[in-house]
């Protein structure tokens, strides 16, 4: 199915159409979900409500950008909510436990693995982790960081610092990168694959 | 996003790395997701139209279909107290001077053929009743033909008439209740008269005029019986007659009168009656914002919203639409003048709000309540509904599906047996089965869906007066009612307070169960 047949199906609710929809963008989305959430299942509970959320306001998409940044802004800001939701979002906690992050220190592949360094992410402590992926991944700006999450914008570049040194420590620490001033090299071998 | 993407290659490599990952979730959410579109409006369209069909049937049932012969309830007693099962007690005048006792079934009397003892065949005559008998009581006569045609045992209507069946016979009292299996008695017990002649030799033809000799009045009520013999030659049927022994018949009639209905008392109140209502209802609703300390709203948790203040309710345009009650109830009258009633209900509520369609998709945050101010939150949404302008008027409905369990009192203030004038009120536990909601974001820009945000269970009282009319059993009523919701459509994380308001004329019937 087109898109635009997949668009007109879900807003008449038509069921195959709307299974479509899900079955080509869930896997994207589940993971975006991953990246915000405890484990797995937390994920999958963000994915559904995220979903039902779209199908509920697909009407509101008005074909002015690409559907599929539609549905992951609508993502997102379900994980931000869920987060809140279920007090899973603290500032001062996460502070306290940024200290006491352990790393593994197993060997890991040379080569740049996708989920190695989504799970490199998800080590981080979550107000970390939530600022990082607004910003490096989905884009958003730190006003529009401070507007969600309800804190300062100064507040939200200082926790993006943070988590940008912490996950880069991680990464060298697991051996996916090597140290920052080889990182270059390591980007021209890893585009390479 | 309006920063400039892609400044660091280590950023760079992130975005590259998580887009590339991809997760595939388990059937569970998709399931999740489906149910949540589909079945649960089908499951509630199944519950509610087999809750529709289950009170229609029982209105259709009780309330339409005429009710059963009144000798089924007498039989019952009857037969549960009557050793034979074939005897119908029958109704006396008030001073206990006669009880009838009529055949339960279909057969007429049945032939004895005496040389054999035994009964044979039914007896293919007709019966006349002797209408000067009517002269001492005025109603048994109408209540025996009653009888004898609730039995299908014909009856000429006229003395002297005479039908194509020559085989009539005088409608006398006959026999032993417990003379004979299959054999159908009829007995008319008279303390004062007796229209029996009591000479056992003697034996009557048809067409004669019974001698009337009064019984002995010490010996009580006496209870005369015999065994009809048939004669086909004369087709008629001869009674030879026997006088059963005065203390057996004692027995019998003393028995016969412990249970015999003859005596009309006034009936005791019936206490418990079953109600279906519908009314129609114009509803709408209440805004406001919390006054209680700790939860005051702050437009200002939202850094970059217009700061408005006002009356809410004059801020949104909102208008009253019709939705409906129905409602079965169970009544209880402790007294006539006090009843109780609980039962269940169904509500469905609407309103429409005037919004617009908006330019494009925008922000829509939801503030939510703090406590004491310490830890804002919000809910983030997007939405193209706005309440202040647009590129051109949008309707929305706001509906709501409820079901309900009221409790409460009648009181009836003036009126008699048939008509009256009654107050009530009731309470009412209400759970919503569904709902289709925008709810008007906290700085009153937009509206958006939240469904975490509406309350589940919710409490409504209401009022409502009402004449009501009674049928002979069935009771309409009809009057104005007022229902409210008491608390918030909304949960108490959304500073704004909604309280649901209908109005509507209710018609109701009623029927007492016993």
């Amino acid at each position: 199915m087109t898109e635009e047949a997949i668009l007109y199906g879900c807003l008449h609710n038509d069921s195959t159409a709307q299974r479509e929809l899900y079955s080509k963008y869930s896997p994207k989305m589940l993971s975006v979900c991953y990246r915000f959430a405890h484990n797995r299942e937390d994920a999958e509970d963000m994915l559904q409500e995220g979903f039902i959320k779209v199908f509920g306001q697909i009407h509101t998409f008005q074909n002015k950008g690409a559907f599929e940044g539609w549905i992951r802004r609508i993502i997102v800001h379900t994980c931000i909510n869920n987060l809140k939701k279920n007090k899973k979002f603290n500032e001062s906690v996460d502070i306290i436990h940024a200290t006491t992050i352990q790393v593994r220190e197993e060997s890991v592949p040379s080569i740049v693995q996708a989920k190695q360094v989504v799970e490199c992410i998800r080590l981080l402590p979550i107000g970390y982790r939530t600022v990082l992926n607004l910003y490096a991944i989905e884009g958003y700006s730190h006003k529009e960081i401070a507007e969600v999450l309800d804190i300062e914008e100064s507040t939200s570049r200082s926790q993006y610092t943070r988590a940008k040194q912490m996950l880069e420590d991680i990464l060298v620490r697991k051996n996916i990168i090597q140290k920052p001033r080889q990182k270059a090299d390591w980007l021209r071998v890893a585009g390479g694959k | 996003m309006e920063r400039n993407f892609y400044t660091d290659d280590f950023e760079e490599l992130l975005k590259e790395k998580a887009d590339q990952y991809k997760m595939y979730p388990s059937d569970k959410v998709w399931n999740g997701i489906q149910s949540s579109l589909h079945s649960r409006r089908k499951w509630y369209w199944i519950g509610f139209a087999l809750l529709l069909s289950g009170v229609s049937y029982y209105a259709i049932e009780a309330l339409i279909a005429p009710p059963g012969p009144v000798r089924k309830s007498e039989a019952k007693i009857a037969a549960s107290k009557i050793p034979t099962e074939n005897v119908l007690l029958g109704a006396g005048d008030g001073k206990r001077r006669s009880a009838l006792v009529i055949p339960l079934t279909q057969h007429k009397i049945s032939q004895y053929n005496p040389v054999s003892n035994s009964i044979d065949q039914p007896f293919k005559g007709e019966f006349d009743i002797d209408r000067s008998y009517s002269e001492i009581e005025p109603g048994a006569t109408a209540k025996v033909v009653e009888m004898l045609q609730i039995a299908k045992i014909p009856v000429i209507s006229d003395p002297g008439e005479k039908t194509d069946n020559s085989a009539m016979a005088k409608w006398l009292p006959v026999n032993r209740i417990n003379l004979l299996s299959g054999y159908q008695p009829i007995t008319i017990i008279d303390n004062t008269h007796s229209i029996i002649d009591n000479t056992p030799s003697k034996t009557r033809s048809m067409g004669e005029v019974t001698d009337r000799k009064p019984l002995d009045a010490t010996a009580g009520i006496n209870l005369v019986s015999g065994i009809w013999n048939l004669d086909e030659s004369r087709g008629v049927a001869r009674f030879p007659m026997e006088q059963e022994q005065a203390s057996e018949d004692v027995k019998k009639i003393n028995w016969l009168q412990e249970f015999a209905f003859n005596e009309f008392t006034v009936p005791p109140l019936k206490r418990l009656s079953w109600q279906l209502s519908f009314a129609p209802t114009m509803n709408y609703r209440r805004l406001s914002t919390s006054k209680k300390p700790g939860r005051e709203y702050m437009v200002k948790n939202i850094p970059i919203a217009m700061n408005i203040t006002g009356d809410l309710d004059n801020l949104v345009n909102h208008t009253p639409a019709l939705g409906f009650e129905l409602g079965s109830h169970l009544r209880y009258a402790a007294n006539r003048t006090v009843t109780f009633k609980a039962g269940i209900q169904f509500n469905y509520a609407r309103y429409a709000i005037e919004a617009f369609e908006a330019p494009g998709t925008d922000v829509a945050t939801i503030a939510l309540n703090s406590v004491g101010g310490s830890h804002r939150d919000s809910l983030i949404s997007y939405s193209s509904i706005s309440n202040f302008g647009g590129n051109s008027v949008k309707d929305i409905q706001n509906q709501y599906f409820q079901l309900s369990a009221p409790i409460g009192v009648e009181l009836k203030l003036i009126g008699g047996k048939r008509m009256g004038l009654h107050l009530a009120g009731t309470i009412q536990p209400t759970y919503l089965l569904n709902r289709n909601t925008f709810l008007i974001t906290t700085d009153y820009r937009s509206y958006t869906h939240e469904p975490s945000l509406v309350r589940r269970w919710n409490m409504n009282t209401s009022a409502e007066a009402f004449v009501s009319y009674n049928t002979g059993g069935i009771i309409w009523q009809v009057g104005p009612q007022f229902r409210y919701q008491v608390l918030s459509s909304y949960s108490s994380k959304y500073p704004i307070r909604e309280n649901l308001m209908e109005y509507g004329v209710k018609i109701g019937v009623s029927k007492t169960i016993r």
